[in-house]
Protein backbone atom coordinates (compact mmCIF):
# COMPACT_ATOMS: atom_id res chain seq x y z
CA UNK A 1 0.00 0.00 0.00
CA UNK A 2 2.65 2.57 0.94
CA UNK A 3 4.29 1.92 -3.15
CA UNK A 4 0.33 2.47 -3.91
CA UNK A 5 0.34 5.68 -1.86
CA UNK A 6 3.39 6.81 -3.68
CA UNK A 7 2.12 6.18 -7.13
CA UNK A 8 -1.00 8.16 -6.30
CA UNK A 9 0.44 10.90 -4.62
CA UNK A 10 2.17 11.02 -8.19
CA UNK A 11 -0.73 11.24 -10.00
CA UNK A 12 -2.16 13.39 -12.03
CA UNK A 13 -5.10 13.52 -10.58
CA UNK A 14 -4.05 14.75 -7.47
CA UNK A 15 -1.61 17.25 -8.65
CA UNK A 16 -0.97 20.46 -6.45
CA UNK A 17 -3.61 19.34 -4.19
CA UNK A 18 -3.08 19.97 -0.63
CA UNK A 19 -1.37 17.18 1.41
CA UNK A 20 -3.87 16.41 3.65
CA UNK A 21 -6.46 15.93 0.48
CA UNK A 22 -4.20 14.05 -1.23
CA UNK A 23 -4.29 11.79 2.16
CA UNK A 24 -7.76 11.61 1.89
CA UNK A 25 -7.64 10.23 -1.74
CA UNK A 26 -5.80 7.46 -0.69
CA UNK A 27 -7.30 6.33 2.28
CA UNK A 28 -10.09 6.14 -0.54
CA UNK A 29 -8.37 3.77 -2.10
CA UNK A 30 -10.33 0.47 -1.98
CA UNK A 31 -7.49 -1.34 -3.69
CA UNK A 32 -4.96 -1.75 -6.95
CA UNK A 33 -6.35 -3.87 -9.61
CA UNK A 34 -4.94 -5.00 -13.14
CA UNK A 35 -6.58 -6.38 -15.96
CA UNK A 36 -5.14 -8.59 -18.69
CA UNK A 37 -5.21 -7.07 -22.64
CA UNK A 38 -9.40 -7.27 -23.76
CA UNK A 39 -10.40 -7.92 -20.25
CA UNK A 40 -13.93 -5.57 -19.14
CA UNK A 41 -13.34 -3.15 -16.03
CA UNK A 42 -17.14 -2.28 -16.13
CA UNK A 43 -20.20 -2.77 -18.06
CA UNK A 44 -22.92 0.13 -19.24
CA UNK A 45 -25.66 0.12 -16.62
CA UNK A 46 -23.54 -2.02 -13.60
CA UNK A 47 -23.83 -0.22 -10.36
CA UNK A 48 -20.76 2.78 -10.42
CA UNK A 49 -19.44 2.92 -6.85
CA UNK A 50 -15.61 3.26 -7.86
CA UNK A 51 -13.62 5.52 -9.51
CA UNK A 52 -10.25 4.58 -10.83
CA UNK A 53 -6.95 6.16 -11.28
CA UNK A 54 -4.78 4.98 -14.43
CA UNK A 55 -1.29 3.90 -12.82
CA UNK A 56 -0.15 1.88 -15.94
CA UNK A 57 -1.64 0.69 -19.62
CA UNK A 58 -4.24 1.84 -22.03
CA UNK A 59 -7.85 1.50 -21.66
CA UNK A 60 -11.01 2.10 -23.90
CA UNK A 61 -14.12 3.88 -23.45
CA UNK A 62 -16.73 2.09 -25.48
CA UNK A 63 -20.41 1.71 -26.70
CA UNK A 64 -22.17 -1.46 -27.98
CA UNK A 65 -24.62 -0.29 -30.95
CA UNK A 66 -27.37 -2.59 -32.21
CA UNK A 67 -26.19 -4.26 -35.28
CA UNK A 68 -22.93 -2.23 -35.55
CA UNK A 69 -20.54 -4.23 -32.53
CA UNK A 70 -18.44 -1.95 -30.04
CA UNK A 71 -17.39 1.14 -30.86
CA UNK A 72 -14.42 3.00 -28.96
CA UNK A 73 -15.29 6.02 -27.89
CA UNK A 74 -12.23 7.23 -26.25
CA UNK A 75 -8.66 6.08 -24.94
CA UNK A 76 -6.76 7.09 -22.27
CA UNK A 77 -3.76 6.18 -20.52
CA UNK A 78 -1.83 6.38 -17.29
CA UNK A 79 -1.90 9.21 -15.31
CA UNK A 80 -5.75 9.62 -16.50
CA UNK A 81 -8.89 9.18 -14.21
CA UNK A 82 -11.46 6.24 -15.88
CA UNK A 83 -14.94 6.83 -14.63
CA UNK A 84 -16.99 9.40 -13.24
CA UNK A 85 -20.43 7.81 -12.82
CA UNK A 86 -19.77 7.27 -9.39
CA UNK A 87 -20.26 10.91 -8.35
CA UNK A 88 -23.96 11.45 -10.07
CA UNK A 89 -27.04 9.86 -9.72
CA UNK A 90 -28.03 7.48 -10.63
CA UNK A 91 -24.35 6.01 -10.23
CA UNK A 92 -24.66 3.55 -13.04
CA UNK A 93 -22.07 3.12 -15.57
CA UNK A 94 -23.38 4.46 -18.96
CA UNK A 95 -20.29 3.52 -21.20
CA UNK A 96 -17.70 0.18 -21.04
CA UNK A 97 -14.26 0.15 -20.56
CA UNK A 98 -12.18 -2.75 -21.48
CA UNK A 99 -8.44 -2.53 -20.76
CA UNK A 100 -6.37 -2.66 -24.48
CA UNK A 101 -2.99 -3.87 -22.92
CA UNK A 102 -2.05 -4.85 -19.38
CA UNK A 103 -3.61 -1.97 -17.29
CA UNK A 104 -3.13 -0.96 -13.66
CA UNK A 105 -4.90 1.18 -11.77
CA UNK A 106 -5.72 2.74 -8.28
CA UNK A 107 -9.68 1.92 -7.22
CA UNK A 108 -11.34 4.55 -5.40
CA UNK A 109 -13.96 4.03 -3.27
CA UNK A 110 -16.95 6.47 -4.65
CA UNK A 111 -19.28 6.14 -2.27
CA UNK A 112 -17.00 7.09 0.87
CA UNK A 113 -15.53 10.01 -1.45
CA UNK A 114 -18.64 11.27 -1.81
CA UNK A 115 -19.44 11.12 2.06
CA UNK A 116 -16.49 12.49 2.22
CA UNK A 117 -17.12 15.54 0.17
CA UNK A 118 -20.37 16.16 2.16
CA UNK A 119 -18.44 16.12 5.48
CA UNK A 120 -16.09 18.35 4.12
CA UNK A 121 -16.89 20.78 1.16
CA UNK A 122 -13.75 22.08 0.55
CA UNK A 123 -12.29 18.78 -0.27
CA UNK A 124 -14.95 17.92 -2.55
CA UNK A 125 -14.54 20.79 -4.57
CA UNK A 126 -11.08 20.13 -5.02
CA UNK A 127 -12.34 16.00 -5.92
CA UNK A 128 -15.38 17.64 -8.18
CA UNK A 129 -13.37 20.11 -9.72
CA UNK A 130 -10.85 17.64 -10.97
CA UNK A 131 -13.33 15.25 -12.08
CA UNK A 132 -14.79 17.67 -14.01
CA UNK A 133 -12.05 19.16 -14.89
CA UNK A 134 -11.14 15.53 -16.82
CA UNK A 135 -15.25 15.64 -18.14
CA UNK A 136 -14.06 19.18 -19.84
CA UNK A 137 -11.52 17.60 -21.62
CA UNK A 138 -12.95 15.02 -22.65
CA UNK A 139 -16.12 16.40 -23.92
CA UNK A 140 -14.16 19.16 -25.75
CA UNK A 141 -12.30 16.09 -27.61
CA UNK A 142 -16.09 14.61 -28.33
CA UNK A 143 -16.66 17.50 -29.94
CA UNK A 144 -13.81 17.87 -31.96
CA UNK A 145 -15.05 14.28 -33.36
CA UNK A 146 -17.84 14.71 -33.81
CA UNK A 147 -16.79 17.62 -36.33
CA UNK A 148 -15.39 15.04 -38.25
CA UNK A 149 -12.51 17.61 -38.95
CA UNK A 150 -10.93 15.07 -41.57
CA UNK A 151 -13.65 14.36 -44.17
CA UNK A 152 -14.28 16.15 -47.11
CA UNK A 153 -15.06 20.15 -47.35
CA UNK A 154 -16.37 20.01 -51.03
CA UNK B 1 0.26 7.64 -74.80
CA UNK B 2 0.73 11.40 -75.50
CA UNK B 3 4.05 12.89 -76.54
CA UNK B 4 5.83 14.98 -73.55
CA UNK B 5 5.94 17.99 -74.25
CA UNK B 6 9.20 19.95 -74.49
CA UNK B 7 10.82 20.36 -71.17
CA UNK B 8 10.78 23.87 -70.04
CA UNK B 9 13.72 25.25 -68.63
CA UNK B 10 12.65 28.79 -68.10
CA UNK B 11 12.78 30.55 -65.09
CA UNK B 12 8.72 31.76 -65.84
CA UNK B 13 7.18 31.07 -62.57
CA UNK B 14 3.91 30.68 -64.50
CA UNK B 15 5.00 28.53 -67.33
CA UNK B 16 4.17 24.90 -66.10
CA UNK B 17 7.00 22.08 -67.08
CA UNK B 18 5.94 18.85 -68.22
CA UNK B 19 6.23 15.73 -65.71
CA UNK B 20 5.41 12.43 -66.27
CA UNK B 21 3.90 10.46 -64.27
CA UNK B 22 6.64 7.66 -63.11
CA UNK B 23 4.69 5.50 -60.23
CA UNK B 24 1.21 5.75 -59.07
CA UNK B 25 -0.43 4.06 -55.90
CA UNK B 26 -3.22 4.48 -53.79
CA UNK B 27 -2.44 5.78 -50.38
CA UNK B 28 -6.36 5.37 -48.88
CA UNK B 29 -9.55 5.05 -50.77
CA UNK B 30 -9.92 8.43 -51.14
CA UNK B 31 -6.13 9.82 -51.00
CA UNK B 32 -3.67 8.27 -54.28
CA UNK B 33 0.32 9.39 -54.72
CA UNK B 34 1.89 10.25 -57.85
CA UNK B 35 5.62 10.20 -58.36
CA UNK B 36 6.62 12.75 -61.56
CA UNK B 37 9.89 12.46 -63.00
CA UNK B 38 12.03 15.65 -62.34
CA UNK B 39 14.36 16.29 -65.15
CA UNK B 40 15.31 19.71 -64.20
CA UNK B 41 16.51 18.71 -60.54
CA UNK B 42 15.04 22.01 -59.20
CA UNK B 43 15.18 20.70 -55.68
CA UNK B 44 12.43 21.90 -53.16
CA UNK B 45 12.34 22.64 -49.33
CA UNK B 46 10.60 20.85 -47.27
CA UNK B 47 6.51 22.56 -47.16
CA UNK B 48 6.92 23.73 -50.29
CA UNK B 49 4.51 23.12 -52.85
CA UNK B 50 3.72 23.30 -56.41
CA UNK B 51 0.95 23.56 -59.12
CA UNK B 52 0.06 20.58 -60.55
CA UNK B 53 -1.61 21.27 -63.87
CA UNK B 54 -3.98 18.99 -65.75
CA UNK B 55 -4.22 19.83 -68.90
CA UNK B 56 -7.78 21.23 -69.85
CA UNK B 57 -9.10 20.50 -66.51
CA UNK B 58 -7.10 23.10 -64.27
CA UNK B 59 -4.20 23.35 -61.53
CA UNK B 60 -4.47 22.73 -58.08
CA UNK B 61 -1.95 23.36 -55.44
CA UNK B 62 -0.21 20.11 -53.95
CA UNK B 63 2.55 19.82 -51.06
CA UNK B 64 5.72 18.48 -52.35
CA UNK B 65 5.87 14.98 -49.95
CA UNK B 66 8.72 13.55 -50.70
CA UNK B 67 12.33 13.53 -49.37
CA UNK B 68 13.84 16.82 -50.34
CA UNK B 69 17.54 14.38 -50.13
CA UNK B 70 16.65 12.45 -53.33
CA UNK B 71 16.45 14.73 -55.81
CA UNK B 72 15.27 13.56 -59.34
CA UNK B 73 11.62 12.15 -58.51
CA UNK B 74 8.64 14.52 -57.39
CA UNK B 75 6.53 13.09 -54.97
CA UNK B 76 2.68 14.45 -54.19
CA UNK B 77 0.03 12.28 -52.37
CA UNK B 78 -3.33 13.75 -53.56
CA UNK B 79 -6.43 13.72 -52.18
CA UNK B 80 -9.53 13.44 -54.56
CA UNK B 81 -11.74 16.78 -53.14
CA UNK B 82 -12.69 18.48 -56.86
CA UNK B 83 -12.28 18.21 -60.47
CA UNK B 84 -8.71 18.57 -60.49
CA UNK B 85 -7.67 16.44 -58.28
CA UNK B 86 -10.20 14.27 -59.13
CA UNK B 87 -9.06 13.64 -62.74
CA UNK B 88 -5.50 14.12 -61.09
CA UNK B 89 -6.37 10.52 -59.82
CA UNK B 90 -7.52 9.03 -62.92
CA UNK B 91 -3.95 9.19 -64.48
CA UNK B 92 -1.63 6.40 -64.77
CA UNK B 93 2.42 6.02 -65.57
CA UNK B 94 3.59 7.81 -68.91
CA UNK B 95 0.47 9.99 -68.66
CA UNK B 96 2.17 13.92 -68.57
CA UNK B 97 1.08 16.30 -66.24
CA UNK B 98 2.43 20.63 -65.90
CA UNK B 99 4.03 21.49 -63.24
CA UNK B 100 5.00 24.91 -61.38
CA UNK B 101 7.05 25.08 -58.79
CA UNK B 102 7.76 25.01 -55.75
CA UNK B 103 7.02 27.73 -54.50
CA UNK B 104 6.29 29.01 -50.60
CA UNK B 105 7.86 29.24 -47.39
CA UNK B 106 9.16 26.01 -45.96
CA UNK B 107 9.44 24.08 -42.50
CA UNK B 108 11.98 25.94 -40.53
CA UNK B 109 14.37 22.20 -40.41
CA UNK B 110 17.78 24.44 -39.82
CA UNK B 111 16.67 27.27 -37.71
CA UNK B 112 15.09 24.04 -35.35
CA UNK B 113 18.85 22.37 -35.75
CA UNK B 114 19.40 21.82 -31.91
CA UNK B 115 15.65 21.72 -30.84
CA UNK B 116 12.95 19.38 -29.31
CA UNK B 117 10.70 18.49 -32.73
CA UNK B 118 6.90 18.53 -32.09
CA UNK B 119 5.29 17.36 -35.14
CA UNK B 120 1.73 17.74 -35.10
CA UNK B 121 -0.52 16.15 -38.39
CA UNK B 122 -4.48 15.50 -38.87
CA UNK B 123 -5.12 13.67 -42.03
CA UNK B 124 -3.82 14.38 -45.46
CA UNK B 125 -1.44 16.65 -43.53
CA UNK B 126 1.12 14.19 -43.04
CA UNK B 127 2.10 14.88 -46.66
CA UNK B 128 3.30 18.31 -46.48
CA UNK B 129 5.11 17.56 -43.02
CA UNK B 130 6.38 13.96 -44.55
CA UNK B 131 9.21 16.13 -46.57
CA UNK B 132 10.46 17.55 -43.29
CA UNK B 133 10.31 14.23 -41.46
CA UNK B 134 12.69 12.70 -44.17
CA UNK B 135 14.88 15.77 -43.70
CA UNK B 136 14.99 15.27 -39.98
CA UNK B 137 15.60 11.41 -40.30
CA UNK B 138 18.54 12.43 -42.86
CA UNK B 139 19.93 14.74 -40.48
CA UNK B 140 19.10 12.59 -37.38
CA UNK B 141 21.71 13.78 -34.69
CA UNK B 142 21.34 17.43 -35.24
CA UNK B 143 17.70 17.34 -33.66
CA UNK B 144 17.31 16.76 -30.08
CA UNK B 145 13.26 14.02 -28.98
CA UNK B 146 11.49 13.97 -31.93
CA UNK B 147 7.81 13.13 -31.91
CA UNK B 148 5.05 12.31 -34.64
CA UNK B 149 1.68 12.84 -33.66
CA UNK B 150 -0.76 11.64 -36.33
CA UNK B 151 -4.44 11.99 -35.96
CA UNK B 152 -6.82 10.51 -38.72
CA UNK B 153 -10.87 10.09 -39.12
CA UNK B 154 -10.51 6.42 -39.53
CA UNK B 155 -7.84 3.41 -39.78
CA UNK B 156 -8.90 3.38 -43.17
CA UNK B 157 -8.04 6.64 -43.48
CA UNK B 158 -4.45 6.63 -42.43
CA UNK B 159 -1.67 7.79 -45.02
CA UNK B 160 1.69 6.33 -45.73
CA UNK B 161 0.89 3.06 -43.26
CA UNK B 162 4.05 0.91 -43.65
CA UNK B 163 6.25 4.32 -43.30
CA UNK B 164 4.38 5.00 -39.53
CA UNK B 165 5.07 1.45 -38.91
CA UNK B 166 8.54 1.76 -39.71
CA UNK B 167 9.02 4.86 -38.30
CA UNK B 168 7.22 3.73 -35.00
CA UNK B 169 9.89 0.71 -34.93
CA UNK B 170 13.14 3.34 -34.32
CA UNK B 171 14.29 3.83 -30.88
CA UNK B 172 14.95 8.19 -31.45
CA UNK B 173 11.46 8.40 -32.52
CA UNK B 174 7.96 8.85 -30.90
CA UNK B 175 5.20 8.31 -33.01
CA UNK B 176 1.65 8.52 -31.65
CA UNK B 177 -1.43 7.76 -34.12
CA UNK B 178 -5.15 8.42 -33.27
CA UNK B 179 -8.23 7.76 -35.14
CA UNK B 180 -11.80 9.80 -34.33
CA UNK B 181 -13.40 6.51 -34.47
CA UNK B 182 -12.80 2.78 -34.25
CA UNK B 183 -13.52 -0.42 -33.93
CA UNK B 184 -12.08 -3.34 -32.31
CA UNK B 185 -9.98 -4.19 -34.57
CA UNK B 186 -7.90 -1.18 -34.10
CA UNK B 187 -5.41 -1.52 -30.78
CA UNK B 188 -4.22 2.12 -30.96
CA UNK B 189 -5.48 5.18 -29.37
CA UNK B 190 -8.94 6.86 -29.96
CA UNK B 191 -9.50 10.33 -29.88
CA UNK B 192 -8.53 13.43 -31.30
CA UNK B 193 -5.17 14.16 -31.59
CA UNK B 194 -4.10 17.64 -29.93
CA UNK B 195 -4.35 15.99 -26.07
CA UNK B 196 -0.74 14.10 -27.41
CA UNK B 197 0.60 17.10 -27.31
CA UNK B 198 0.48 17.14 -23.93
CA UNK B 199 2.71 13.72 -23.60
CA UNK B 200 5.03 14.55 -26.01
CA UNK B 201 8.30 13.71 -24.27
CA UNK B 202 9.49 17.16 -25.34
CA UNK B 203 11.26 20.26 -23.18
CA UNK B 204 8.60 23.26 -24.24
CA UNK B 205 11.88 25.71 -23.75
CA UNK B 206 13.48 24.24 -26.39
CA UNK B 207 11.01 22.88 -28.28
CA UNK B 208 10.11 23.76 -32.24
CA UNK B 209 6.72 22.54 -33.09
CA UNK B 210 5.24 22.02 -36.76
CA UNK B 211 1.55 21.39 -37.60
CA UNK B 212 -0.70 20.90 -40.63
CA UNK B 213 -3.89 19.70 -40.60
CA UNK B 214 -7.38 21.08 -40.89
CA UNK B 215 -7.46 24.51 -39.15
CA UNK B 216 -9.42 23.68 -36.17
CA UNK B 217 -7.03 21.15 -35.12
CA UNK B 218 -4.39 23.12 -35.83
CA UNK B 219 -6.08 26.10 -33.72
CA UNK B 220 -6.30 23.35 -30.99
CA UNK B 221 -2.88 21.73 -31.34
CA UNK B 222 -1.83 25.30 -30.84
CA UNK B 223 -3.39 25.95 -27.51
CA UNK B 224 -2.22 22.85 -26.22
CA UNK B 225 1.06 23.60 -27.27
CA UNK B 226 1.48 26.93 -25.69
CA UNK B 227 -0.12 25.22 -22.70
CA UNK B 228 2.94 22.93 -22.38
CA UNK B 229 5.12 26.68 -22.52
CA UNK B 230 5.96 26.30 -26.32
CA UNK B 231 6.26 30.25 -27.63
CA UNK B 232 4.12 30.71 -30.41
CA UNK B 233 7.04 32.07 -32.84
CA UNK B 234 8.18 28.33 -32.01
CA UNK B 235 4.84 26.83 -33.73
CA UNK B 236 4.67 27.05 -37.75
CA UNK B 237 1.46 25.61 -39.11
CA UNK B 238 0.86 25.23 -42.96
CA UNK B 239 -1.96 27.11 -43.72
CA UNK B 240 -4.04 25.70 -47.20
CA UNK B 241 -5.94 28.61 -49.61
CA UNK B 242 -6.95 28.41 -53.03
CA UNK B 243 -3.71 29.00 -54.49
CA UNK B 244 -4.07 30.43 -58.12
CA UNK B 245 -1.08 32.63 -59.28
CA UNK B 246 1.29 30.91 -56.63
CA UNK B 247 3.48 33.76 -56.72
CA UNK B 248 1.42 36.26 -54.73
CA UNK B 249 0.06 38.46 -57.39
CA UNK B 250 -3.61 37.32 -57.77
CA UNK B 251 -4.48 37.48 -53.95
CA UNK B 252 -6.96 34.61 -54.24
CA UNK B 253 -5.31 32.72 -51.27
CA UNK B 254 -5.21 36.25 -49.32
CA UNK B 255 -5.08 35.32 -45.25
CA UNK B 256 -6.11 39.01 -43.77
CA UNK B 257 -3.07 40.40 -44.81
CA UNK B 258 -0.82 37.75 -46.02
CA UNK B 259 -0.50 35.88 -49.21
CA UNK B 260 -0.64 32.18 -48.08
CA UNK B 261 1.29 31.21 -51.37
CA UNK B 262 4.38 33.69 -51.13
CA UNK B 263 4.18 34.58 -47.28
CA UNK B 264 3.83 30.82 -46.44
CA UNK B 265 2.13 28.42 -46.75
CA UNK B 266 4.30 27.94 -43.41
CA UNK B 267 3.65 30.49 -40.86
CA UNK B 268 4.80 31.02 -37.44
CA UNK B 269 1.70 31.38 -34.89
CA UNK B 270 3.05 34.44 -33.92
CA UNK B 271 2.21 35.78 -37.21
CA UNK B 272 -1.11 34.41 -37.94
CA UNK B 273 -2.49 32.67 -34.89
CA UNK B 274 -4.97 36.18 -34.25
CA UNK B 275 -5.95 35.36 -37.37
CA UNK B 276 -7.11 31.90 -36.81
CA UNK B 277 -10.01 33.22 -34.56
CA UNK B 278 -11.57 35.47 -37.02
CA UNK B 279 -14.75 34.09 -38.57
CA UNK B 280 -14.69 36.11 -42.10
CA UNK B 281 -11.11 36.88 -43.00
Amino acid sequence: MADLATEITAHRFVSGMAPEYVERVVDAVRDERSWSADETIFTSGMPADEMYLLLEGDAAVEVHAPGSGARIIQTLRGGEVLGWSWLLPPHRWTFDARALTPTRAAVLDGPGIRAASVDDPAFGFEVVTRVAGAMADRLQSTRLQLLDLYAHRT
Amino acid sequence: MPTAPDIHTAADPMAPLAHRIVERRDETYDTFTVVLDEPTDRGFLPGQFNMLYRFGVGESAISISGDPGRPGRLVHTIRRVGSVTSSLAALQPGDVIGVRGPFGRPWPVEDAEGCDLVIVAGGIGLAPLRSAIYHVLEHRDRYGSVSILVGARSPDDIVYRDEIQEWRGRFDLDVEVTVDSADRSWRGPVGVVTPLVRHAAADPERTVAMVCGPEIMMRFAATELLDRGVAPERIHISMERNMKCAVGFCGHCQFGPHFVCWEGPVFSYDRIGGLLDVREV
